[in-house]
């Protein structure tokens, strides 16, 4: 396992995709910063959080906003790239066939291979908020939370930030174990990741389409923005709880064919 | 083993989502689109676009009970095609039908005038009458429930009360009074309130009404607008006159005048509901800031009087709100239960002609709704209290006599901005005046709702301009206080214009001073004769206050969401401790334990700890060091029986190949291109899986990572490292991946047989093909391995480097280490190897030493004076052999015959031999043993 996490972070596309999720809400704030005259409010076209408008009241606000921001798309991008390419790359460098030669059980080598990609994920995915915060309070300030329902002392705002990001990780689980499903079938690491990112493309589409009706809640991205509920006071947890369920059949599901079809593969690359 | 379980888990988990989806699926349902023709006796006839939808095994022979369905505002009937087709799934008949006004029906909106939209309910329960898939409980009479959410639950409460045919009623989200939604006031028999301006001109001109109420009905967006987008602009729109004209006037005055009781008393329940007998279900959200929870208690109240069943379920969410914007499975629970309650869809009809369908004789829970603080639905079995400045002597006529369970708090104002509890006598109230400014043009606003958006309202925080609020606020709680019901306010009012316009509103205080507005309710107060001495009944609340937390109450001069004064005045509000006082009921709070974590994520944590401590025993049970496996001595290294693959396109690869090494050995595996001896090495590292056969290593049956790989060096296929990390990362990571320290790998001695110098510490994407495979071979020899697997070791080597490997090998032979070296280079391997192996197609063709292997054929090269002579003589007597220049010599395959027998028959023809030497090199014999089969 640490072996395995030294191999990954002594990677080119862990070192770019980390620091490139943790520069975007630095970059997010100096464009704040510089177009100060527009306090972002102005219709609520691609706000659905309503939390852009309110990025500017603190550095927390800001955390939350580029949470809000990057959660959609470019968190599920980077995670795509860290678990989708982890077996998919060794495989199309030959290396995979060597580490099948070492004393180590397929399920293991699996097992660290997610655990690892699953790790990098969850860094990702906390270094939004906290470069948010950080970039967010030198800009504008340490305080309370003004959110769509109230005002947020700053101190439950931070732990509710945190159930948020734990929220966010959760329900990107269905992506992972995706995109980790992927990379076990192909020899093409780009096919993996950007296979897994169309299919997220295809499925929060799916989602927007109401005429579906009700095969859209079991999609797996239909609850992902039920932690914007955790900023009311007192937070709502009915949908987060279906939002934490509906990952479970989706996990299941992909992490076993992964194993199934990997332990049963015959490594010919 | 892991195969396998995988795929039973693969398949439950599959059955699991396959259930999932079957059950929610439509089975056969069949969907009839008619034309209503309605309002044959009313002002206007209209046809009505409706949609009958019959479930598969309902007919004529076994009919189902029946339910309206009725769409929200704004809306048409196609936005509950969704909540139709559930209910239809459930085993009822569902009609649903756009509402006059709405959609493709004719007619103007008359909002749920009963002379239009709810005559119209009792044409389509004419026409179910006469439906035979609908079971009747009397001639013309269906049985049949109404169900809509807003406007469609306005319309459902006012037809229960005109329509004695229907059997059962949900409404959700329904108003009582319509001008007191629409323009409210706090005061008691006051006037006209103050418009509600952000609601009504988003009723009124169609801006996205969207709520979670309608959500619930499957209302979820495609609002068309009133009038279609090809006519010029008309403010009326679909609106029938009376209802426009009185909108247009509303919103010039910011009040209701004129013409507005007539109109909009016929279209409210306030006043008819007595009339009810259907057992009705009345469901509001708790933040709903159009038609309040108020709202809903007066109806309840209502009916209760008239004797009917009924039932008050407040639920969070409501229009305009954030975050509930989806019913929940609760509140479909809720209204499924109603409905198979009271029309029971199994049809049988009981004595009294009413139906002893599922718990209907079970008691009605008068009243519930849930503390969103906790997440607790709480249940009472009375309805909620109307309180009462007073005392709380006014019981809702709910037939249960008075509600014990019901308390009250009181605070009294005080001049300095607190709220004083009665009892309190030390640092009692201040008397003193409070003045507040009502800006010009009513700007800037105080924020509090934001009406009509949607998912979008309520996303402001709440906003109270500096100058014109006053706050009051009291000591923090000692203990969760629980208030329900409408609070109660007696405030002395004075200002220099004649109309005073305020908006009440309380909040709860959070210790760090968090602050949020109390079900999102804010109380508009309209006089028109200061000063007065008012008493206000503020919108109901349903919430617990925590302990430390505070109440504040704020009286501000303006609000976004209304109509406010565009005179500037002074308000002077007047803090008497005799007389201004505000005042709850309470009831008891329940021990509910403090946030009310979600079950469902303890559940999940359970299960991730679950599993992290079953992981943790298996690690610990494994044995120590593990991974280190016995040598046995005497095992073979590597022995292979009856090994067979064949691959997924069909192709034999190895064909029943049995092959034995011997510990020591240098074995060169030799054949053609395609003979299966790289299918055998990827099966021998347990990089595929045989068909058949069983490989031992070391006296292990091989299977992928068994441990005994610890002692097996591998080169398969070629080098294959991570291109971005350096050659000695590559070597040290793949080493440390076995698991063993990095002492044990020799690395120094692998690194001088790589040769790579600095190169070493570059990225190997910058190594050239030979520096690769040096650092693949090094790799292999790693920990010294007792057996050493090479393919095509020389691949990209230099002579130089080529000689080097031979030495190696052979010294790694004599210090007893087991190598199988495949090949192409038969020079190579004849020079490397002790032992060979010769394979074709997938089958062991020959095995033995190398010079064994080399001796089993009668080359000879003949040396003979005259050259040419010697071939002719050779060539009579060997017709079919090659007989080749070789140096000075002849060379010549003997066959059967030997080398005395070619001397004799050269000397007696008289050709002088010089000298006969036996040729024997792998390739001939590799030649001969393949050659006879192309």
């Amino acid at each position: 396992m640490i072996v395995e996490l030294l191999r990954q972070l002594r990677r080119r596309r862990t070192k770019v995709g980390l620091i490139g999720i943790a520069a975007v809400p630095v970059l997010l704030a100096v464009a704040f910063v510089l177009s100060s005259d527009g306090d972002g409010r102005g219709g609520n076209g691609g706000d659905p959080t309503g939390l852009f408008s309110l990025a500017t009241a603190s550095g927390l606000n800001f955390a939350l906003m580029s949470t809000a921001a990057t959660a959609p798309f470019l968190l599920l991008a980077v995670i795509a790239l860290f678990t989708g390419d982890t077996v998919s790359s060794e495989a199309s460098w030959g290396s995979l066939r060597y580490l099948l030669t070492r004393p180590v059980p397929r399920g293991a080598l699996l097992g660290r291979k997610l655990a690892v990609g699953l790790l990098l994920s969850l860094i990702a995915v906390v270094l939004v908020p906290v470069s948010g915060l950080i970039a967010g309070t030198i800009a504008f300030g340490w305080g309370d939370v003004q959110t769509p329902f109230g005002v947020l002392p700053a101190a439950t705002a931070l732990g509710r930030l945190g159930v948020i990001v734990s929220y966010i990780a959760w329900t990107s689980l269905w992506l992972a174990a995706l995109a980790f499903a992927l990379s076990t079938t192909t020899d093409s690491a780009v096919g993996a990741v950007a296979g897994s990112i169309v299919l997220v493309i295809v499925v929060q589409i799916l989602d927007a389409i109401t005429a579906l009706g009700d095969i859209r809640r079991w999609l797996p991205v239909h609850e992902s923005t039920a932690w914007v509920s955790l900023l009311a006071t007192p937070p709502r947890y009915a949908d987060l709880s279906r939002g934490i369920w509906l990952q479970v059949p989706y996990l299941v599901v992909f992490l076993g064919f992964a194993w199934w079809w990997f332990s049963r593969r015959d490594v010919l690359s | 083993m892991t195969g396998r379980r995988g795929v039973g888990a693969a398949a439950v988990a599959l059955a699991a989502v396959a259930a999932a989806f079957a059950l929610m699926g439509g089975q056969g349902l069949a969907v009839e689109v008619m034309e209503v023709v309605a309002g044959a006796d009313g002002p206007e006839q209209v046809v009505l676009d409706a949609a009958l939808y019959v479930p598969a095994g309902v007919s004529a022979d076994e009919p189902a009970p029946a339910i309206l369905l009725a769409h929200g505002f704004l809306s048409d009937r196609f936005a509950v095609d969704g909540f139709a087709r559930d209910l239809a799934a459930d085993g009822y008949v569902v009609l649903t039908w756009s509402a006059r006004g709405f959609g493709a029906s004719g007619g103007s909106i008359g909002l749920a005038d009963p002379a239009r939209e709810i005559a119209d309910v009792s044409a389509l329960v004419d026409l179910l009458a006469v439906r035979d898939e609908v079971v009747r409980d009397g001639s013309g009479d269906p049985r049949v429930a109404i169900v809509g959410a807003s406007y469609g639950g306005g319309t459902a409460l006012l037809a229960a009360a005109a329509e004695p045919r229907l059997d059962a009623v949900v409404a959700s989200a329904a108003w009582h009074d319509l001008a007191e939604s629409l323009a409210p006031n706090g005061v008691a028999d006051g006037p006209p309130g103050i418009l509600a301006v952000g609601w009504t001109s988003t009723l009124f001109t169609g801006s996205g009404l969207t709520s979670s109420l309608e959500g619930l009905l499957g209302n979820q967006g495609a609002v068309p607008v009133p009038a279609g987008p090809s006519e010029p602009p008309d403010p009326c729109g679909r609106f029938a006159d009376e209802v426009c004209d009185l909108y247009l006037d509303a919103a010039v005055r910011g009040t209701l005048t004129g013409t507005y009781p007539e109109v909009l008393q016929r279209a409210s329940p306030a006043g008819r509901l007595d009339a009810v007998v259907a057992p009705t279900l009345l469901l509001q959200g708790q933040q709903d800031t159009l038609f309040d929870l108020e709202a809903s208690r007066r109806n309840a109240a209502e009916i209760a009087v008239g004797g009917a069943p009924v039932r008050l379920r407040w639920v969070p969410g409501g229009h305009g709100t954030v975050g509930g914007g989806r019913p929940t499975p609760m509140m479909r629970d809720e209204i499924d239960r109603w409905l198979d309650r009271w029309l029971d869809p199994s049809g049988a009809v009981g004595d009294d002609g009413l139906t002893p369908g599922g718990d209907r004789h079970e008691p009605v829970v008068p009243f519930t709704w849930t503390d969103e603080v906790s997440d607790v639905v709480r249940d009472h079995d009375h309805l909620p209290h109307a309180g009462s400045t007073a005392d709380l002597g006014t019981e809702p006529d709910d037939g249960l006599g008075p509600d014990p369970n019901v308390g009250q708090r009181s605070w009294v104002l005080s001049a300095d901005g607190r709220l004083v509890a009665d009892a309190d006598v030390d640092g009692g109230p201040l008397a003193g005046a409070r003045s507040i400014l009502s800006p010009a043009g009513g700007q800037p606003a105080a924020v509090s709702t934001l009406p009509g958006t949607g998912g979008l309202a309520g996303l402001l925080p709440s906003v109270d301009i500096p100058g014109q609020h006053v706050n009051f606020v009291t000591e923090p709680m000692a203990d969760a206080v629980t208030l329900l019901g409408p609070p109660r306010l007696r405030l002395l009012l004075d200002g220099d214009a004649d109309e005073i316009r305020l908006f009440v509103k309380l909040y709860d205080v959070a210790p760090g001073g968090g602050t949020i507005l109390i079900q999102r309710s804010v109380t508009p107060v309209r006089v028109v004769d200061a000063p007065a001495d008012v008493d206000l009944e503020l919108g109901d609340v349903a919430h617990r206050l925590a302990p430390d937390h505070r109440l504040r109450l704020t009286i501000a001069t303006t609000d976004q969401a209304f109509a406010n004064l565009t005179e500037p005045a002074v308000v002077t509000i007047s803090a008497d401790p005799a007389s201004s006082l505000l005042r709850v009921s309470t009831v008891p709070t329940t021990p509910a334990g403090g946030i009310g974590l979600p079950g469902a994520a303890v559940v999940v944590l359970a299960a991730i700890l679950l599993l992290a401590v079953v992981i943790a025993r298996r690690r610990r049970y494994r044995p120590a060091g593990y991974g280190a496996v016995d040598l046995p001595g005497d095992a073979p290294p590597i022995a292979i029986r009856g090994l067979t693959k064949r691959y997924a396109d069909g192709h034999l690869a190895v064909d029943d190949l049995d092959l034995t090494v011997e510990a020591g050995q240098v074995v060169g595996l030799l054949g053609p291109n395609g003979a299966g001896k790289t299918s055998t090495l990827r099966m021998l590292l347990g990089l595929s899986t045989p068909d058949a056969g069983t490989i031992q290593i070391f006296g292990h049956d091989m299977r992928s990572g068994h441990p005994v790989l610890h002692h097996v060096g591998a080169l398969v296929e070629g080098p294959g490292f991570s291109p971005e990390l350096s050659g000695l990362t590559n070597l040290q990571l793949y080493w440390r991946a076995g698991g063993r320290p990095m002492e044990e790998a020799d690395l120094p001695w692998a690194l001088s047989v790589a040769e790579l110098g600095d190169a070493i510490h570059k990225p190997v994407r910058t190594y050239s093909h030979g520096m690769k495979q040096r650092l693949a071979i090094a790799q292999a020899l790693l920990g010294r391995p007792a057996l050493l697997v090479l393919d095509e070791p020389t691949d990209g080597l230099d002579p130089e480097q080529i000689r080097g490997m031979r030495q190696l090998l052979a010294r790694l032979g004599d210090e007893g280490h087991t190598v199988l070296v495949s090949s192409h280079l038969l020079a190579e391997v004849e020079q490397m190897c002790t032992h060979v192996v010769v394979v074709q197609r997938g089958r062991l063709r020959a095995a033995g030493p190398v010079a064994e292997l080399v001796g089993t054929t009668q080359t000879v090269v003949i040396e003979a004076d005259d050259r040419r002579a010697a071939r002719d003589v050779l060539r009579t007597h060997l017709p079919d052999s090659d007989i080749e220049v070789s140096g000075a010599g002849l060379a010549v395959t003997l066959g059967t015959h030997d080398a005395a027998d070619a001397v004799a028959w050269l000397v007696a023809a008289g050709v002088r031999v010089q000298a006969v030497t036996p040729r024997g090199t792998l390739e001939d014999a590799f030649l001969s043993l393949t050659g006879d089969q192309p």
